[in-house]
């Protein structure tokens, strides 16, 4: 990694940490940036700047503890709502904490005056007043902290966003202003909590999270870190590195310097280091105790294990960072460097594939489905489920062992970094590097093999998993050896791009898959066979709902539906070469195509009108509903509806074949082919509740009724036409006009949707 | 019995003299015919019959009666579906491509009058008509076209999204 951050501000200096330098968790430094410190603010103008946002250098001004101290002065009845928040499960222990605070640095409207009238006064009048700074018109809006009724405040006043209900585990609350919405994370701040022993302006912070998945008032709450361990050392470094566009560095804080001065030295203490990896293992609490004397404020561990970092003047910076099981894994300093330093290096490039999830609600949850999974599946603890990929330890092996002993880090690949938006800095920054450094796991190859990720993307080894390696530093001539010989054999065997997927049975729909278990579609540099794992795939919007994962299944479906509204380009899947083209009849460069056959052949089918897209899309028109009128694939869809005519001819039952059985007889052998006819339902039989309708073959003959009882319609204008009649027309229609025609009117719909059209089994 | 005449009485009471192989083409005509032929079949094969057709006015049943007395000459070919091509004319051949280039009230009247003779081709011809004039039309488009002012509520029209959703 360089230092090419731009050191024009100190903020966005990027360097990666060396390991411990100096000590950390000093926090008797005075305050940096601002002339005064935050507390002599709080009698005037505490709360906010005249001019709504205060300056950043006010906020990196604040002192944690500052921030905290009022309540520090209410902490009688802090820990009064927190235990009533105890008592109420489903409540966000600590919310009052957090939502006094949050709208304070969230720099609401002016509202010095309130505040510096409340300041000393109850929370409550606080709240009010910040209530009232909030709302112009002074008319009570969805953003009002309310509070709810009998209990202090600890109620959301904002809506509180899908997945929060589920499991509140984690999440953003939606709120109707952006501005707000970062303020008020339902779980960041208000899992800190005071240590009722502690020191005034050293508050504790903990992360707590109990077996339920939900919050819970912290069970370890007496118990935190201590300032100096090297734990909460990294912590604060890490913390207190501000957010800048490029965090593909970690700012060396101006805490750090600070805090060189100070005699203390870093000497991970075996306690806190064995307190943290217990913290971690058994309760997955994630601690950042002490903040350090000046930085930012707004940093959330979320108990997911997240390190959520809010940047009160940049909101649209915020960014996330999955720090894992950090108490456990971090046992050493270095360790613990080494691995921010890694997340670090692969942030920025996740950042690129997260460029996918830009729109994706919410993106965090997204990427990880592994933790979804969890979520809904089990309820056990979330740090056995937050790392898939690493070595499982068990809980006695964590709290028992020595930092040496315990396991290493996430592996880049696991730690996703979404950021809310792109400003440009950003976007130069994460030019840097275009590769994710992935560990490998050679055993066999001593990594001088093209199979090893680091060797193929001409980057030691370095944190991997690999056994015997030779893919180091010492080992450079065999290196280079291998190198040459690789070259020889393939010339541009170093240029291919080492991220993406190498799929080749998996349809890049099981976890083996990187893309798949991180949420992301393939793309062009995957080298995966017959992948099923792009935008607009129903074989993988079904699975993941197999899986449970509403989430992604959700987020499939909406990319799928902004493919077929063309509002998103058709995902660029990985290129279809002959080379990695299982099926021979999917021409190249027919992405949809391919899928759409492919999912066919797998198991669904040719999609009602509602599923149907196309690769001829953009072609003629669309539906008002989004659907595009779709012209039969038959070039490139020649097997696949082989197949299905085939299937549907065993599955094909005429409608009314006891009355006019002879009739049908004579009539089938000439009957007319529907023109997209669906699976066979078998396959879905036995998953689906209900089944979905097959488009079966219309038989004119049969159809056609007496006079008497024939239904005559008006759905082409005045003469009426028998009902047989506009049947026998739809029954020329593809699958995707059928779809149009139903939408036309109610009548319409009824015709299009008809039983002699269709086959309804559910 | 080859020069037998039938004639087709038009809803105005004009009468078309139609050869009756070309009239037999006609689902309608024909179980009059054998009907008839039940009852008294050996006394006069020969006699102009009449058929009165009270559904179809002269200009339709002129036209109908074209399209069979081609259709002596030049056999339509079956329509394949599903459909190949978009255009009536790589689906039929050039004659009955033109034939159904007809305005749209035309081109229903024909339907019905199709239907209510019973001429399976032309049926089809005239459906395939249509569902081409539907083909790759938004849902709005086919409200312009067919005038339907009523548009599904919004109920309604996640309603049939669901009907349609179902089928994933």
């Amino acid at each position: 990694m360089d230092t090419t951050g731009s050191h024009h501000d100190p903020l966005q200096s990027t360097e990666i940490w060396e390991g411990p330098l100096g000590s950390f968790g000093e926090s008797d430094s005075p305050p940096r940036g601002s002339p005064s410190g935050y507390r002599d603010h709080r009698s005037s103008s505490l709360f906010a700047s005249p001019h709504g946002s205060p300056p950043l250098s006010h906020y990196q001004s604040m002192r944690f503890s500052d921030y905290s101290t009022p309540y520090g002065q209410d902490r009688e009845w802090h820990q009064k709502s927190m235990s009533t928040a105890h008592a109420t499960p489903g409540h966000f222990h600590g919310r009052p904490f957090h939502y006094n605070t949050d709208p304070v640095w969230r720099s609401p409207p002016p509202v010095d005056d309130l505040f510096a009238a409340s300041a000393r006064t109850s929370p409550l009048t606080r709240l009010n007043a910040v209530n009232m700074a909030m709302t112009p018109s002074n008319k009570p809006t969805s953003n009002l902290f309310r509070s709810p009724p009998g209990k202090g405040f600890n109620r959301s006043p904002l809506r509180a966003s899908p997945h929060f209900g589920l499991s509140s585990s984690f999440g953003m609350v939606e709120t109707p202003d952006p501005q707000l919405a970062d303020a008020f994370s339902p779980v960041g701040p208000s899992l800190v909590y005071f240590e009722p022993s502690g020191d005034e302006h050293h508050p504790k912070i903990a992360l707590t999270r109990s077996s339920s998945g939900e919050i819970d008032a912290p069970p370890l709450p007496q118990r935190s870190l201590k300032k100096d361990s090297s734990f909460s050392g990294f912590l604060n470094e890490f913390i207190t590195a501000p957010p800048s566009g490029a965090l593909h560095g970690v700012t060396r804080s101006p805490v750090r310097k600070a805090t060189k001065n100070s005699a203390t030295k870093v000497s991970p203490s075996k306690s806190a280091i064995s307190r943290a990896s217990r913290i971690g293992a058994s309760t997955s609490l994630q601690a950042s105790p002490v903040l350090p004397s000046s930085e930012v404020k707004p940093t959330k561990l979320w108990n997911d294990g997240t390190l959520d970092r809010q940047m009160p003047s940049a909101p649209r910076n915020r960014m996330r960072l999955e720090l894992g099981q950090v108490g456990a894994k971090y046992a050493s300093t270095q360790q613990s460097f080494e691995g921010i330093n890694n997340m670090m290096r692969a942030s920025n490039v996740a950042y690129h594939s997260a460029q996918a999830y830009r729109n994706a609600y919410p993106p965090h949850m997204y990427a990880q489905p592994h933790l979804q999974a969890h979520r809904y599946a089990s309820q056990s603890h979330v740090f056995q489920n937050i790392q898939p990929v690493s070595t499982p330890k068990t809980q006695t092996t964590l709290s028992s062992s020595t930092p040496a002993e315990l396991p290493k880090l996430i592996p880049p690949s696991t730690v996703k970094t979404s950021h809310k938006s792109v400003p440009a800095s950003e976007d130069s920054a994460t030019k840097e590097s275009d590769f994710v450094k992935r560990s490998c796991n050679c055993k066999n190859s001593k990594c001088l093999k093209l199979y090893c990720f680091c060797f193929s993307a001409k980057a030691y080894c370095d944190g991997c998993k690999c056994v015997d390696c030779n893919n180091l530093p010492q080992f450079d001539d065999l290196r280079e050896k291998a190198i040459q010989n690789a070259r020889a054999k393939n010339p541009t065997a170093f240029q291919q791009s080492t991220s993406g997927c190498r799929c080749k049975r998996s349809y890049c729909l099981k976890k083996y898959c990187d893309c798949f278990v991180a949420g992301q579609f393939c793309g062009p540099s995957c080298k995966c066979v017959d992948c099923q794992n792009l935008a607009g795939s129903q074989t993988l919007i079904d699975k993941r709902r197999k899986m449970k994962d509403s989430k992604g299944a959700e987020y499939a479906v909406r990319v799928a539906h902004e493919v077929w509204q063309g509002q998103r380009a058709p995902q660029q899947g990985p290129p279809v070469s002959p080379g990695n083209m299982r099926s021979s009849n999917l021409p190249a460069g027919a992405v949809h195509g391919h899928q759409m056959s492919q999912g066919t052949m797998s198991h669904r089918g040719y999609m009602h009108p509602a599923y149907m897209t196309s690769s001829v899309m953009g072609h003629i028109g669309y539906s008002t509903i989004g659907v595009p009128p779709v012209t039969p694939m038959f070039g490139q869809q020649q097997r696949a509806h082989e197949m299905q005519m085939r299937a549907m001819m065993q599955h094909y039952k005429p409608e009314d074949q006891s009355t006019k059985a002879t009739e049908t007889k004579s009539a089938s052998s000439k009957k007319r082919p529907c023109p997209e006819t669906s699976t066979p339902v078998t396959a879905s039989k036995n998953t689906a509740p209900r089944t979905p309708p097959v488009r079966i073959e219309f038989d004119p003959s049969s159809s056609r009724k007496s006079k008497s009882e024939e239904e005559m319609l008006s759905l082409f204008g005045d003469p009426k036409q028998p009902k047989h009649t506009i049947l026998n027309v739809f029954s020329f229609l593809t699958n995707a006009d059928i779809y149009n025609a139903s939408i036309v009117s109610k009548e319409w719909g009824r015709i299009a949707l008809d039983k002699e059209l269709w086959e309804y089994n559910g | 019995m080859e020069d037998a005449i039938v004639k087709l009485t038009s809803k105005e009471g004009e009468t078309f003299d139609v050869p009756r192989k070309v009239a037999m083409m006609s689902k309608l005509v024909k179980d009059t015919f054998s009907d008839d032929d039940d009852e008294d079949d050996e006394e006069d094969e020969t006699e102009v019959k009449e058929v009165p057709l009270p559904n179809v006015t002269a200009p339709v049943l002129k036209k109908v009666i074209e399209y069979c007395t081609h259709y002596q000459d030049e056999e339509m070919t079956p329509i394949q579906t599903p459909l190949k091509s978009g255009t009536l004319d790589e689906l039929v051949q050039a004659w009955y491509a033109n034939f159904v280039k007809v305005d749209r009230n035309m081109l229903f009247d024909l339907v019905a009058a199709a239907n209510f003779m019973d001429i399976k081709p032309l049926l089809d011809l005239t459906c395939l008509a249509v569902s081409i004039l539907i083909k790759g039309k938004s849902a709005q488009e086919l409200r312009q076209m067919f005038n339907i002012s009523a548009e599904l509520s919004p109920e309604e029209q996640a309603e049939a999204q669901r009907e349609n959703a179902v089928a994933e």
